[in-house]
């Protein structure tokens, strides 16, 4: 503890800036938490465990495809949806168990209330959350897996399209997007980790069972449907796909909406 | 002559289960003050500085920072104000200097340099300048505490909210967040919440006292040492006094005398209506004929405590 005097800067006439609009403040929040996540052990490792899951599984089916007699592969659908299936499992179980504590873990050790003591408006730091979340999402569990799909399958003479690679991006993106504002909006409506975790999964196994029969309805149908049209060409459900982005805006305006109205 | 406020609430209500955590809160802080905010525990203090930084919802009534409406301004007011949780919270793998960077970044909008130059002024003011490099997570809850007040001091709000700055800290850390908030005096508005009243005697100008959700006491400690007319003075006498303290509680300016037998002595405290008429007379009246012999005499003033434990105490239910 020093006894000195204040510096002349702590004395100087208040011209210190001014407050910092949304935009700004949101960058800097998405870059503090995207930050976190590269920085700690858990990012890394759960980018290597969606590698293995989709890459893995990938390479894994077109050496079965092409070690196979001719028609021995009864459904090669089901090979090609394959590392989308475990990126629909994969992915779902990383973001709920990495946005479980978004909201409730910080409402418990104070940080939100640290931030949202500053000018920071809650939607803002909703987004930034949710932005953060989904970048790091997008890149541990889309983009790198599918750069490594690629790979293997360019090795084994089945390369994606560069509309089909985006295609598939998209798709899986959307996917990871659906499964954080499901989270999100569960952190919202409960105030322990396990109630969260436990709505989020619960909504994830209930649309896997369902989502094979409404393959074009259903967000958990996305993988079946990128199968199908990788192997045949079938379109994907326009319906399904906007269902989903529908779904995942309703579920992100409403834990908005909800978290607007909490005590912190 | 009107004071400007930097902070007013007007009839501030919050219920949890129905239960009234505010009931009625009216709450006023003086531009250039430093206001101790009074209460025993689960008074309500917490959620009134909460309240006060939109983190909590009142049921009902008005917050106006600086004028302005907290419901309707938008989050850009709370730029005016810092905040100190009553148990603050910084990301254990930042530094100190990492800390106070993120904290001013969200706060305002300034120049690299000028950032530079405020972080490693507040590192100072707290005392923090030679472990600005270390991560938070090794820091001791005094320095913690120190780091949280330089984050909520960094981008020199007009307001500070501090809860409970001193609560948790030994008798060195607290003796350092007292003098921050002193030299902390001539730059900013200061309303701090706490259950120690010793601290407020030492640093406060105003002083507010909640008890369950009610404010029981508002006014300036100018103002409360005044209203606490009268005083009390200490007597150790021996000798045949019985009868003398009988005559001297029927004189008109003494209001009460109370005794108490230590041994051979008698324990006196008269409590006096008019303090000038005590300084000439009360000495003359108790020693007068020579048998009553005073070993020790002192003047008591009433301090916040007894107000305090009268206020609280006295609405016991």
């Amino acid at each position: 503890m020093t006894d000195t005097a204040p510096s002349p800067l702590l004395l100087a006439p208040r011209a210190d800036g001014r407050a910092p609009g949304a935009l700004h403040v949101l960058l800097v929040l998405v870059r503090f938490e995207a930050r976190r996540w590269w920085l700690r052990p858990t990012g890394w490792i759960q980018t290597a465990v969606y590698l293995a899951a989709v890459a893995g599984i990938g390479g894994a089916a077109v050496l079965q495809a092409a070690s196979a007699a001719p028609g021995a592969v009864a459904d090669p659908t089901e090979l090609l949806m394959a590392p989308f299936v475990m990126h629909l499992l994969f992915a779902s179980a990383g973001v709920i168990l990495t946005a479980q504590g978004a909201i409730v873990g910080e409402r418990h050790d104070g940080t939100a209330a640290w931030v949202l003591a500053r000018p920071v408006g809650r939607p803002v730091w909703l987004a930034s959350k949710g932005l953060a979340l989904l970048g790091s999402f997008v890149v541990s569990s889309v983009v790198l897996p599918l750069a490594a799909l690629q790979a293997v399958w360019t090795f084994g003479g089945m390369a994606m399209t560069p509309t089909q690679l985006l295609v598939a991006g998209l798709a899986m993106s959307l996917t990871v997007a659906f499964w954080l504002a499901v989270t999100l909006l569960a952190g919202t409506l409960f105030d322990s980790r396990g109630a969260v975790s436990g709505l989020a999964f619960g909504t994830l196994f209930v649309l896997i069972q369902v989502g094979q029969r409404w393959t074009g309805l259903l967000p958990s149908g996305i993988p079946f449907e990128l199968g199908r049209w990788l192997h045949d060409g079938t379109p994907m459900a326009v319906t399904g796909l906007v269902l989903t982005v529908g779904l995942a805006l309703a579920t992100a305006a409403l834990a908005t909406h909800r978290f607007s109205r909490m005590d912190l | 002559m009107s004071v400007p406020l930097a902070l007013r609430t007007d009839d501030l209500v919050k219920r949890y289960g129905g239960a009234a955590v505010l009931d009625g809160v009216d709450l006023r802080v003086a531009r250039g003050t430093i206001t101790g905010f009074l209460g025993p525990n689960g008074a309500g203090k917490t959620t009134t500085l909460k309240s006060i930084l939109g983190l909590v919802r009142p049921d009902a009534g008005r917050i106006r920072l600086f004028g302005e409406d907290v419901a309707t301004a938008g989050p850009a007011l709370r730029s005016r104000v810092g905040w100190l949780a009553q148990e603050p919270r910084v990301h254990g793998h930042l530094t100190a200097r990492e800390a106070l960077r993120h904290a001013l970044r969200l706060s305002r909008t300034t120049a690299d340099d000028e950032a530079a130059e405020r972080v490693e002024a507040s590192l100072e003011l707290v005392g923090l300048s030679d472990r600005a490099d270390r991560a938070v997570r090794g820091f001791s809850g005094g320095e913690r505490q120190r780091l949280g007040l330089a984050q909520a001091w960094i981008h020199r709000p007009e307001l500070l909210i501090l809860d409970e700055p001193a609560a948790s800290l030994d008798p060195m850390g607290r003796r350092d967040v007292l003098r921050i908030l002193e030299r902390l005096r001539a730059e900013t508005t200061i309303l701090f919440s706490t259950h120690l009243l010793d601290d407020v005697e030492r640093v406060a100008d105003a002083v507010a006292i909640l008890d369950r959700g009610r404010l029981r006491l508002q006014c300036s400690m100018d103002e409360l040492r005044a209203s606490t007319q009268g005083a009390t003075y200490h007597l150790v006498v021996q000798g045949a006094a019985m009868a003398r303290l009988a005559r001297l509680a029927e004189l008109p300016w003494i209001e009460r005398v109370v005794t108490e037998r230590n041994g051979t002595e008698l324990d006196v405290r008269v409590h006096v209506r008019d303090e000038r008429k005590a300084e000439t007379e009360l000495l003359a009246a108790l020693t007068e004929g020579g048998d009553v012999r005073v070993r020790s005499f002192a003047l008591e003033r009433p301090r916040l405590e007894d107000v305090f434990v009268h206020l609280t105490e006295g609405n016991a239910a």
